[in-house]
């Protein structure tokens, strides 16, 4: 390759070495991927959702394949906050990668919690705030749904810790744009988006529902247009950078939501299916820039605040 | 002083084998896939790197298309390891799956010709265990749930050591009719007992294979109670089969072991899709369950600690 690119992204005050990060409850606690790849090699890394209890979650069957996607109903199944800091944060903090906690609660103070006490712990690089998880009856989209709830929340989490405030937003939304302008509101450094659309599968050999919990979180290339175009009303409206996601399976995807103005993008259920997926993507980012004379990934996220809807 | 059969019970390790063996994920060759009986399958894919590596009762994850449909990849368990007994003959070793055309994943599967390339991840999973003082193991099939046991049969003989320690492996499978009962013969040149259930009677018991198991419980060795218990029971099948088999050895004190079936998202642990309940180890009580992941924690499961909705 002759041309020397950079790769290298900021986001919330997070510098990563290139704009590939895992998404949350696809990358279980990292460990489980550490055989197929180097974890150094990734943007960052986003850890399954914690709780400040840890959780069961949902009935079995909580998955279900749909056409180029996947329904899920996990509901949030985590060790709790205490078990994580002390058994799954020691192995993370090995790598070079930043380390993103993904957190969730049914109720603020939980939030709030959660957030004082990852505030003391070193190996944490920032906090995504889980106000969009669809699988649980009480907190996660409850809070997502409403820019009111969310300027709430966030500026109470933003009260109790320094770390950088990275808040996850539900598509299950009339409009997006409110949500993420709440957000910012309320002090976030960064949104990400978006995490599952609400969806639901029937199988009609037995006559029920394909999950036990009956609707749960699509994902996979099913949504990826979905996902683009919200990011790209985000990201053209808001001045906090953008976490893009949903559905991303191959470079081209992730260059599509860089364009729409991400800063940095997430790869989910593409996870399952190549455990290589995230370097892969982050390799042919690369190779998209080198061939097209792109000095700076940075760059590309210029294109989609300036396109302007004709009518 | 005597002891009861259930403190003399063998504990059963949980091996987290995962943690110890390589997994690998790579581009493998079809060297046979071919039609063993009707709708099923027989695939042999050139791959030393997880043949050295796997073991009976594992997995492997296959990608079976390249593009989004299907989207997730597909598990099959280790049918058989050929040319395993030699050792010279490393780079021989081929992984074989036995699968069942049942839905999208596995048309595609059985379309793929020979000398095509398939994408897989493995082993992944936890293995078949076999206790130390094991002298008689009955593996008891259900259909296409005579995969993993094949694979079984062949590391147990492997494992047994003449003069020492021989173990002998009674086999029951059970199978809808005639032509769907599978690898008979492959049990048998392994010098295992095989007896036949069939559904429709059209071969051997007129039955399933759990009315067989129930019908044969005194013609097997499970050693006295007083002893050391040196049987143990390995089933793979339909869920009800299972669930029957955990009910009937868990009333007569025989060690089980079982490999379930279920829908697995990543395979490795991380996305939590594929729960099964299981009863917690420090139970308190009829309702203390938690979930553990077929993939990761499984897909053997002892029998008792599963939890049947």
């Amino acid at each position: 390759m002759g041309l020397k690119v950079n790769l290298s992204v900021k986001v919330a005050g997070i510098v990563m070495r290139n704009p590939v990060i895992v998404a949350a409850g696809t990358f279980g606690y990292g460990e489980e991927y550490e055989s197929f790849l180097n974890l150094n090699q990734l943007g960052a890394m986003v850890t399954k959702g914690i709780t400040l209890q840890p959780r069961k979650g949902n009935p079995p069957p909580r998955i279900v394949e749909t056409d180029c996607g996947l329904l899920n109903s996990i509901g949030l199944e985590n060790v709790g906050l205490e078990v994580f800091i002390k058994e799954k944060l020691p192995f993370l903090q090995r790598f070079a990668t930043p380390i993103i906690v993904n957190i969730c609660g049914e109720k603020e103070e939980e939030y709030v919690q959660i957030s004082e006490r990852l505030d003391e712990v070193e190996a944490v690089s920032g906090l995504e705030v889980n106000v969009s998880c669809p699988n649980v009856e009480k907190g996660g989209m409850a809070f997502g749904r409403e820019a009111g709830a969310v300027r709430r929340l966030v500026s109470k989490v933003r009260k109790a810790t320094k770390l950088p405030l990275i808040v996850k937003l539900s598509p299950n939304v009339t409009d997006i744009t409110a949500i993420a302008h709440a957000a910012e509101d309320g002090g976030a450094d960064a949104v990400s988006l978006i995490n599952t659309l609400l969806g639901m599968a029937i199988d009609i050999e037995r006559r029920k529902p394909g999950l036990a919990n009956i609707t749960g979180g699509l994902s996979g290339p099913a949504i990826k247009p979905v996902a683009l175009r919200m990011v790209w009303e985000v990201a053209s409206v808001v001045e906090l950078p953008v976490i893009g996601m949903g559905g991303i399976m191959t470079p081209e995807d992730a260059v599509q939501f860089l364009l729409a103005g991400a800063t940095a993008v997430a790869v989910g259920t593409a996870n399952f299916v190549n455990p290589r997926a995230a370097l892969e993507i982050a390799q042919g980012i690369e190779e998209y820039l080198v061939k097209n004379k792109i000095p700076d990934v940075n760059r590309l996220r210029e294109y989609g605040v300036k396109w302007k809807k004709q009518n | 002083m005597k002891k009861s059969a259930k403190a003399l019970k063998p504990k059963l390790r949980t091996v987290k084998l995962s943690e110890l063996v390589l997994m690998w994920q790579g581009k493998v060759r079809i060297l046979v896939n071919e039609e063993v009986g009707p709708s099923c399958f027989r695939m042999a894919l050139e791959a030393p790197q997880v043949a050295s590596e796997a073991r009976a009762g594992q997995f492997l994850h296959v990608r079976v298309a390249a593009g989004y449909s299907p989207l997730l990849r597909r598990p099959f368990s280790v049918h058989r390891i050929s040319g395993k007994l030699k050792v010279e003959s490393l780079k021989l070793q081929n992984i074989e799956i036995l699968y069942e055309v049942v839905g999208k994943g596995t048309k595609t599967l059985a379309e793929k010709q020979v000398g095509e390339e398939l994408d897989i991840l493995g082993p992944l999973g936890n293995g078949f265990n076999l206790p130390g003082g094991l002298e008689t193991a009955i593996l008891i099939a259900g259909g296409i749930g005579v995969a993993p046991l094949l694979a079984l049969a062949e590391e147990i003989v492997q494992s047994s050591k003449p003069k020492v320690q021989s173990r002998k492996v009674d086999v029951i499978i059970g199978a809808k009719t005639k032509k769907l009962v599978l690898c008979e013969e492959g049990f048998k040149e392994l010098g295992c007992q095989v007896r036949v259930a069939t559904e429709d009677g059209s071969v051997g018991y007129s039955g399933t294979a759990v009315d067989l198991f129930k019908e044969s419980l005194s013609t097997f060795n499970f050693g006295v109670p007083t002893e050391w218990v040196a049987s143990t029971v390995y089933a793979c099948g339909p869920e009800i089969m299972l669930k029957k088999i955990a009910e009937m050895t868990y009333e007569r004190d025989i060690p089980a072991q079982l490999s379930l079936e279920g829908r697995l998202g990543c395979g490795v642990g991380a996305c939590l899709g594929c729960a099964i309940k299981v009863k917690n180890s420090k139970g308190k009580g009829e309702g203390d369950f938690s979930y553990k992941r077929i993939c990761k924690d499984g897909p053997v499961f002892e029998a008792n600690e599963v939890v049947w909705d």
